[in-house]
């Protein structure tokens, strides 16, 4: 639009065209925006002529259906939440990506208070892989992951809490990035559970995800998690920047010897830096088992503090899965979410000290490719474990002490997509830029573009 | 294994979901429907494998240092005509 080829207005009309046709088949939007996007577009093509270019004009979006929006209830993923009045302003986040020149073209499914990992909605509907109809798209942000991965818009927001970005992304073959616990706020996003909320972008293309990341940062007071930094931009395009770097292979708790799919991820991506400059050792985190454990309690128990009124007005309008595990998060005794914390503060302390050593540490992002819609169970390591908590073993450690993670897209021959974690210190999400590029060049990390024929 | 570590894994292991639940829930002001028990049940057995894990942590017992769960930045500084008004004598 920047140069010229093409209005927003026609971006609008394009981008509409393209959810009609894919979306019923995806389920990746609850809501689109059509007469909203279209006045802004009208607003922005008015606007572009003779004045300053904006670095996201005319790019359609999507967020998940927990941030609000203007004139629209603010359901995430819920039932109950439609009783609620509609939202009286935009989350900050919108506004921030739409003073950029960006344009927000709907609402996204999700699994219901963000507490799933399937994007199984019981009252929305699955939201499908668009890889294969009949596979999960991983959740909970599983409308972003989806909607980014069938072309319908090239961005979308989501909430990563346990791996809420970073499951879909690496199910849907697309970038997801979680910033640093602080980095964004998450005014006007609907919570689970406050310790440990993230809002990040997800998009198709490595650019696009710097441009959206740019677009959201800055400082607000307006959540008391959000830390006063200044924003630290992303180069677009940052070219052949071939600076070394100390890759870490995580191994131990984060080993996937009997995972195929993930194994062979990993392969290829530990194959290619040991081609480049960079060097590449295999490291631990020995408390990484304790610290999943110590995620799984916290936000079991902040979660159900956080609805419960909602649980004791009337539990059985939640989704079953959801509801009990929020029942039993209401029951748990208070030392063992203290000593949650006081392991997460300790593994905090052993991450740290690992990063003295190296620049960013690579894990696999899913145990595996996406399982199917329905799927209860799957074999992890020989033991048969439920599908839905087990998604995100290998992000909840890492989210637990808010790190940034980019998961991003391997270059699997054939098959489903599956991602891996590029991980770095606290406020080093360039790292995890830097090394994801460099992966890209490398060809272990792709961009990968559904068939327009598929769905 | 630290005695005290020893003793608080052992708590876990007594940890019994379905009494537990029934027991419990009452005081908490929650009401389980028969339809819910089971998936409640599950959800504490997953919740007590998660206990055994953190427990089985060494930590310092003369330390005691939580993640941080909120920035002081929520916290309003009182303004300084406040901390400026004469303290009443002690």
């Amino acid at each position: 639009m920047n140069a010229g080829e093409i209005s927003a207005t026609e971006v609008v009309a394009k981008t509409m065209t393209f959810i009609e046709r894919r979306n019923p088949a995806v389920n990746a939007f609850t809501e689109v925006l059509q007469e909203r996007a279209r006045l802004r577009a009208e607003s922005l093509d008015q606007r572009e002529r003779g004045s300053k270019p904006l670095d996201l004009a005319g790019v359609p979006f999507a967020v998940k259906n927990l941030f609000d929006i203007s004139g629209i209830t603010t359901v995430a993923g819920s039932k109950i939440n439609r009783a609620n009045p509609p939202a009286t302003q935009d989350a900050l986040v919108i506004q921030r990506l739409e003073a950029r020149g960006a344009i927000l073209v709907g609402a996204l499914n999700m699994g219901e208070y963000a507490y799933d990992f399937s994007g199984e909605n019981v009252h929305d509907g699955p939201c499908r892989n668009p890889w294969a109809l009949d596979r999960m798209a991983g959740g909970s942000s599983s409308g972003s992951g989806a909607a980014a991965a069938a072309g319908m818009v090239p961005l979308t927001l989501g909430t990563d809490t346990n791996g809420s970005i970073r499951v879909p992304s690496s199910l849907c073959g697309v970038f997801g990035l979680k910033p640093t616990f602080g980095r964004i706020p998450r005014t006007g996003v609907f919570p689970f559970s406050d310790s440990l909320d993230h809002v990040g972008p997800i998009a198709r293309g490595l650019d696009d995800l710097a441009l959206a990341y740019n677009g959201i940062q800055g400082y607000s007071a307006t959540d008391h998690v959000c830390v006063d930094r200044p924003v630290e931009n992303i180069e677009v395009s940052a070219g052949s920047d071939d600076r070394p770097v100390r890759v870490g292979l995580l191994g131990d708790f984060f080993d996937v010897e009997e995972m195929q799919a993930a194994k062979r991820a990993l392969e290829i991506v530990a194959s290619a830096l040991g081609n480049s400059a960079s060097s590449v050792t295999g490291c631990s985190l020995p408390l990484a088992e304790a610290a999943r454990s110590a995620a799984f309690l916290i936000t079991n128990v902040e979660g159900a503090n956080f609805h419960r009124d909602r649980l004791l007005e009337d539990a059985d309008a939640f989704d079953p899965d959801t509801r009990d595990r929020f029942i039993a998060g209401s029951l748990l005794p208070a030392a063992w979410y203290i000593q949650a914390q006081r392991v997460r503060a300790l593994f905090a302390q052993q991450a740290a000290s690992l990063f003295k050593d190296f620049d960013v540490l690579i894990a696999p992002a899913t145990p595996t490719s996406a399982p199917n819609i329905g799927q209860r169970t799957m074999q992890l390591a020989g033991a048969e474990v439920n599908v839905r908590a087990n998604l995100g073993i290998f992000t909840q450690p890492l989210s637990c002490i808010g790190l940034p993670v980019l998961s991003a897209p391997v270059n699997v021959e054939s098959g489903l997509p599956i991602g891996i974690q590029v991980i770095a210190a606290p406020w080093r999400e360039d790292l995890c830029f830097h090394v994801t590029r460099t992966l890209m060049r490398l060809g272990a990390v792709v961009e990968r573009a559904l068939p327009l024929d598929n769905p | 294994m630290a005695p005290t570590r020893k003793n608080a894994i052992q708590a876990v292991r007594a940890f019994e979901p379905a009494t537990y639940a029934k027991d419990v829930s009452g005081f908490m002001g929650m009401d389980i429907k028969d339809h819910q028990l089971s998936g409640v049940v599950a959800n504490l057995a997953v919740a007590k494998k998660m206990a055994l894990a953190v427990f089985s942590v060494d930590l310092d017992p003369n330390e005691f240092e939580m993640a941080p769960i909120f920035s002081p930045t929520d916290i309003s500084p009182t303004p300084s005509h406040e901390t400026q008004k004469p303290q009443p004598s002690e």
